[in-house]
């Protein structure tokens, strides 16, 4: 079988890696649907600044490389990665346990009792092993998120699919709340390795969840870690996803979650971002009538980082409210990137939709772009957006240090109070907690380095 | 306490001369007002004693007991006791009013080589000073002057000056914006904290600031130097009379 078109020419040194590991891997892969997934791929390859999805980052330049597709790694070094790994910081919250190294599941390493009657958790792998004896009944669902909002058409995401290995199945039963959040805690061994994971998550009407997730991998090598979430979020139900990435500096992810949210029911979202060398976090949500969408994110980059937040919008129902607020703290030669789109279907009357992308740049090489759309095809909404970018007030700095605060203490409150928008509206004490912790200790990371 | 030499000082950006050969000299417990015309460098002389940047010092001297003051910091100059009461205080989104001042305090003591302030301590005197100044629970909880009145963002600054204790007082048109009754609690204020080791400057363009305020000392600046010094009777002179004159004489 031939796996890539023979008219692509050109290819890059990452494509070509990448193709030849989906030649590898392929056979050893079970689930549908791969080979599609890799076509729409390939056709194309790693997207360039002319897609304009992809204009402010480009992966065609950005990817030199694509390490090994992860293998599954033994207990003794998952053992040896979680001791490494040290402390879990969402422990305070209370929450089970889902742990992946390098992409698959560890199930001696995670602790999923007491969710409660009506919840039930599995994993991907397990789910695709069913697959062969079962006919996927455990990856019910998988995929269907996909068709809304040009996931489908995505490059990481065809990526994701055609070579996803584990995953988080969660399903939360129609009127249940789960009776602790989960964590999805994303590990690394410590090998130059691609993963790639796919969590399937489905709250029935009037349910309620709480998933925390955690990437972390150490500094110094470069793996690309690859995660896309589909989320289907029924009547009345309410969602809350917070996303943690503590990456490495030469980490490269890529997550992209795909959600529907069905009528009267609530995705609360928050993203962190705090490390990789090359980040982009992408949001495909579909709102229903009366949905409440929040969808926060707080990224702080430095060295010579790269992070994208990018989210489409689609309202597809009446009277729905979505909230995006962005704030990125950019530091030495790093940059940030927002692109945001909020569409508004003919039908979607009464939408309200306000975005905010505001970025501060700390040092004269730092940069950050900044792209609100709006589509407003319903003529009875109130939609707004906005984005500044600047440094901190020269003024404000004043101000305090005129109160004898030094110059370093001085822009420290500057830069904790501008992302204290995104951290102070995390509802979760213990959750908020985490994330303050993260801004403080990148804070200080900022001092030391300077 | 306070000794200006010659002081030259011109916007950094235009290199406009501003200040042109200034002398001042300010003993501890006395009250100096410096009255002027609309241009004549009374912000700017405010602002170089703070070390606000966009300045550039030129010529002369400010120190303040023996401190070279310009060759500090605003922090620095900050712990060594200078305070500047904003003519326009800033609004600082997501700092909280009571962080702040806490911060401020323990800064100023750490870099005096006092220890810390213990929170009980520092709630106490935080009280003490907001319930003399009429500042409600409600104003030390938001963020740093956000949404607060002209009023209240002078009276928060005085609640600072009352918290941090310092030695040199500069008070840059205090009571601009101000209606009667705000100035009187301003004033009040400002009174309470008159002591024998602390010294005033009180920049006005009104003598009515005065009435509440008393000097010791009047100084008339116009254009960059102080050019007639007097008791408080040569302010209702200048309330009675204008700045014409004076605007000529430096001419």
């Amino acid at each position: 079988m031939t796996l890539v078109p023979a008219a692509l020419k050109r290819r890059t040194r990452a494509e070509t890696a990448i193709d030849a590991a989906f030649a590898a891997v392929r056979a050893d892969l079970p689930g549908a649907g791969r080979s599609e997934a890799f076509a729409r791929f390939a056709t194309d390859g790693l997207p360039h600044r002319r897609i304009e999805a992809y204009h402010f980052t480009d992966l065609h330049t950005l990817v030199t490389a694509a390490p090994e597709p992860a293998r599954r790694p033994s207990p003794e070094v998952a053992r040896a990665t979680a001791l490494a790994a040290g402390v879990d910081a969402f422990a305070a919250a209370g929450a089970a346990r889902f742990v992946l190294v390098d992409g698959w599941f560890c199930p001696d390493l995670s602790d999923l009792a007491g969710l409660g009657d009506g919840v039930s958790v599995s994993s991907v792998g397990a789910g695709l092993l069913g697959g062969r004896q079962l006919a996927g009944r455990g990856l019910d669902g998988l995929g269907e998120r996909l068709a809304d909002g040009g996931a489908a058409a995505d490059p990481l995401v065809a990526l994701a699919c055609a070579f996803y290995t584990d995953g988080v199945v969660l399903r939360v039963a129609p009127g249940t709340r789960m009776a602790r959040p989960l964590e999805i805690r994303h590990l690394a061994s410590g090998a130059s390795v691609s993963a790639h994971v796919r969590h399937l998550i489905v709250v029935g009407d009037g349910g309620a969840a709480e998933v925390l997730e955690t990437h972390a991998s150490p500094d110094g090598v470069e793996i690309h870690a690859h995660g896309l979430t589909e989320a289907t979020i029924g009547a009345g139900a309410t969602l809350s996803l917070v996303d943690r990435q503590c990456e490495g500096d030469q980490a490269m992810r890529f997550s992209t979650l795909a959600v529907a949210v069905a009528d009267d029911a609530v995705l609360d979202h928050t993203v962190v971002t705090l490390g990789a060398r090359l980040a982009r976090t992408q949001v495909f949500a579909r709102l229903g009538a009366r949905t409440q969408l929040t969808s926060r994110g707080a990224t702080l980059v430095r060295g010579r980082a790269h992070a994208d937040a990018t989210l489409v919008v689609d309202h597809v129902g009446e009277d729905a409210v979505s909230r995006e607020l962005y704030k990125s703290a950019v530091d030495d030669e790093a940059r940030s990137v927002f692109q945001g789109r909020i569409r508004v279907d003919p039908v979607a009357q009464g939408t309200d939709g306000r975005m905010g992308a505001h970025a501060v740049l700390l040092s004269d090489r730092a940069e950050a772009m900044a792209k609100p759309e709006l589509e407003i095809f319903a003529d009875d909404v109130a939609c707004a957006h906005g984005a500044t970018v600047g440094a901190l007030d020269d003024a404000l700095k004043f101000y305090l240090m005129s109160r004898g605060i030094p110059a370093a203490e001085t822009e420290k409150l500057l830069i904790r109070a501008f992302l204290g928008e995104v951290t102070d509206a995390v509802a979760s004490e213990p959750v908020r907690a985490v994330i303050e912790a993260d801004v403080e200790a990148w804070i200080d990371g900022r001092e030391r380095s300077a | 306490m306070l000794e200006i030499t010659n002081l030259h000082a011109e916007i950094e950006s235009e290199g406009r001369e501003i200040l042109r050969g200034l002398d001042l000299v300010v003993k501890p417990g006395e009250i100096h007002a410096i009255m002027g015309p609309n241009g004549a460098g009374k912000s700017t002389l405010s602002h170089v004693l703070a070390g606000k940047p966009g300045y550039l010092v030129t010529e002369g001297t400010a120190t303040l007991d023996g401190v070279d003051l310009l060759g500090l910091d605003p922090a620095a100059r900050a712990a060594a006791g200078v305070f500047l009461a904003f003519q326009y205080p800033v609004e600082i989104p997501g700092v909280g009013n009571v962080t702040f001042l806490k911060a401020a305090l323990n800064a100023q003591r750490r870099a005096r080589g006092e220890g810390e302030i213990s929170t009980p301590d520092f709630m106490r005197l935080l009280r003490g000073a907001a319930g003399r100044l009429e500042i409600s629970q409600d104003m030390l909880k938001r963020p740093v002057n956000v949404g607060f009145s002209g009023g209240e963002k002078k009276r928060n600054e005085i609640l600072q000056m009352a918290i941090l204790q310092p030695k040199l007082c500069i008070l840059d048109e205090t009571d601009s914006g101000l209606d009667i009754d705000a100035l009187k609690v301003v004033a009040e204020g400002v009174n309470g904290l008159r002591s024998p080791d602390r010294a005033f400057v009180v920049i006005t363009h009104y003598q009515r600031l005065l009435d509440h305020i008393v000097p010791d000392f009047v100084h008339v600046l116009a254009k960059g130097r102080i050019v007639k010094s007097g008791g408080p009777e040569l302010a209702l002179e200048l309330e009675a009379k204008g700045y014409a004159d004076f605007a000529e004489e430096a001419a």
